[in-house]
């Protein structure tokens, strides 16, 4: 018989709403705790039972390990190196704070950051937390936080939340990128339907400036590395959308706006595909390659990996010259 | 026991609000002549369509009830601007009054005069959103037929280019034009 771990009430509530990050199912569960304050008794960082950090552990470890093998599965590349997933001192005060802050509350305490440097998994704890913060209404309180603001990552997953605060320099770290090219096509996918329902020119242009800052730094840097893989979740995200609902990029903003603030949210608004006309224009280059070239086995092995969305490169291109000449205003 | 007042505030606003809105987007003309050519031929389609050109930029200034409306072409850029501005006059007068207790007075007056200035204050916004918005829909409008416009501009010079392009490669035997629908034919003896 496997016996069972005993734990304090707070830091059953620790483990639930920890258990809930990676069981979307759950959120709704664990909202009412998220949004109020609770006692915790003894569960800080330091003073977590026994049994309680084990069980937090291999939560933690089994979420984040699924997580990326959920994406890892649908993936035909095999994966560059295994990716080292490390939470740092931070990720255990986030929880914590996520656990016994009244994030509902109109001046809610803020979550301490030492400048730390985040790993991937603190990052990917930060992401969750916020996909359960959206769920419990308490989104505005976690993108405030410093600790979660400075995070590279989490900008790329939700680049609407993020949509409007002021954008830290930020790296992307290509490895991490090409980890999720299924869960950032869906996101992409979910974030140009958003904005398209966005009528208010001001709004879709604040999605569509944060996706541009973010994209004009990870495709050229991606390109300059062969990183191929990390720039799959961009073609796969807005290949179907170009085939089956192009309108995404065409819909109707407030006709009694501005004509000047329509044109520059139609022209931001088509910044996935603007990434994707640049793609498109190594992709020209690279045929141009001849066999007698130094880089002509790169190019090909390029070529050959950028096979499956030659198409939509002048899709995206048509879509974007529409978005540039005022059509559809 | 206090006595009564009748206290009556008038409040007068007056504010010049500029409007301007405006787009710009480039003109796509097939490099098929040297660029200086085809700047010329640009510059000489425009001017052909009534705008004038000066330190290479193609200009027409529109005035409407809306607003002064400029059409700009770049011509070595191609780079083309429709925009349009007013300066309007807001004058806005309003009355408040109230009946209020004597020891009242002095606070009331200040409050209505408040109210009076928060009211036209809401009232300019309203209009000068009410002008914005009349100017838009006017430079909408004058975008459609820059556009139509400016598509016969380039659909012209891309011909006289095509013409230049055939006469440097033979001697030019026939053209068949039909500009409604867009089709050149040129036969030409090489």
């Amino acid at each position: 018989m496997t016996a069972v771990a005993r734990v304090q009430p707070g830091e059953h509530d620790l483990l639930t709403i920890v258990r809930a990050l990676f069981e979307p199912r759950q959120h709704a569960v664990v909202a009412p705790l998220v949004r109020t304050a609770r006692p915790l008794g003894n569960v800080a960082g330091a003073t977590i039972g026994r049994s309680s950090m084990g069980v937090l552990k291999d939560t933690l470890a089994k979420g984040l390990v699924r997580m990326i093998a959920r994406d890892v599965a649908s993936s035909l590349e095999p994966l560059p190196r295994a990716p080292l997933l490390h939470l740092s001192a931070g990720s255990f005060r986030f929880l914590h704070w996520l656990c016994e802050t009244p994030l509902a509350a109109p001046k809610a305490p803020a979550l301490p950051d030492d400048d730390a440097p985040q790993t991937l998994a603190d990052q990917l704890l930060i992401v969750l937390g916020l996909e359960l913060a959206r769920s419990a209404a308490v989104l505005p309180t976690l993108l405030a936080q410093p600790w979660v603001q400075r995070a590279p990552l989490p900008w790329l997953f939700a680049t609407d939340d993020f949509a409007g605060l002021p954008m830290p320099t930020l790296s992307l770290d290509l490895d991490a990128v090409a980890l999720f090219p299924r869960t950032l096509s869906d996101r992409l996918q979910v974030v140009e339907r958003e904005k398209a329902r966005m009528t208010a020119p001001v709004e879709r242009a604040r999605v569509g400036r944060a996706q541009a800052t973010l994209l004009e730094s990870l495709v050229p840097a991606a390109i300059a590395r062969g990183r191929w893989d990390s720039l799959r979740f961009l073609l796969d995200g807005v290949t179907p959308l170009l085939s089956a609902e192009p309108t995404v990029w065409a819909a109707p903003l407030d006709p009694e706006s501005p004509l000047s603030a329509r044109v520059e949210a139609r022209r931001l608004s088509v910044s996935p595909l603007r990434a994707v006309c640049t793609i498109g224009a190594c992709h020209a280059r690279l045929r141009l390659v001849g066999f007698v070239d130094d880089e002509y086995d790169d190019a090909q092995k390029a070529l050959r990996l950028l096979a499956p969305w030659q198409d939509v490169f002048a899709r995206a291109e048509l879509a974007v010259r529409a978005a540039d000449g005022l059509e559809d205003l | 026991m206090s006595r009564a007042y009748r206290i009556r505030i008038s409040e007068t606003l007056e504010r010049v609000v500029h409007i301007e809105d405006g787009v710009a987007t480039t003109l796509e003309i097939l490099p098929i002549l040297p660029k200086e050519r085809m700047q010329g031929l640009l510059a000489q389609e425009l001017a052909a369509a009534g705008l004038t050109v000066e330190d290479g930029v193609a200009r027409r200034v529109t005035q409407t009830d809306e607003g002064e409306v400029t059409l700009a072409v770049d011509v070595a850029t191609g780079e083309v601007s429709v925009r349009v501005t007013r300066a309007t006059d807001i004058a806005l007068k309003t009355t408040r009054e109230r009946n209020v207790a004597e020891e009242r007075r002095v606070a009331a007056a200040e409050q209505l005069q408040k109210e009076a200035r928060a009211a036209l204050e809401a009232d300019a916004d309203r209009a000068a959103e009410d002008a914005r918005k009349k100017a838009t829909a006017r430079l909408e409008a004058e975008l459609r037929d820059a556009r139509s416009e400016l598509d016969r501009v380039v659909h012209r010079v891309t011909a006289a280019a095509l013409k230049e392009k055939a006469a440097q490669l033979g001697d030019i035997e026939e053209i068949a034009e039909d500009e409604a629908a867009g089709v050149l034919t040129i036969r030409v003896r090489v």
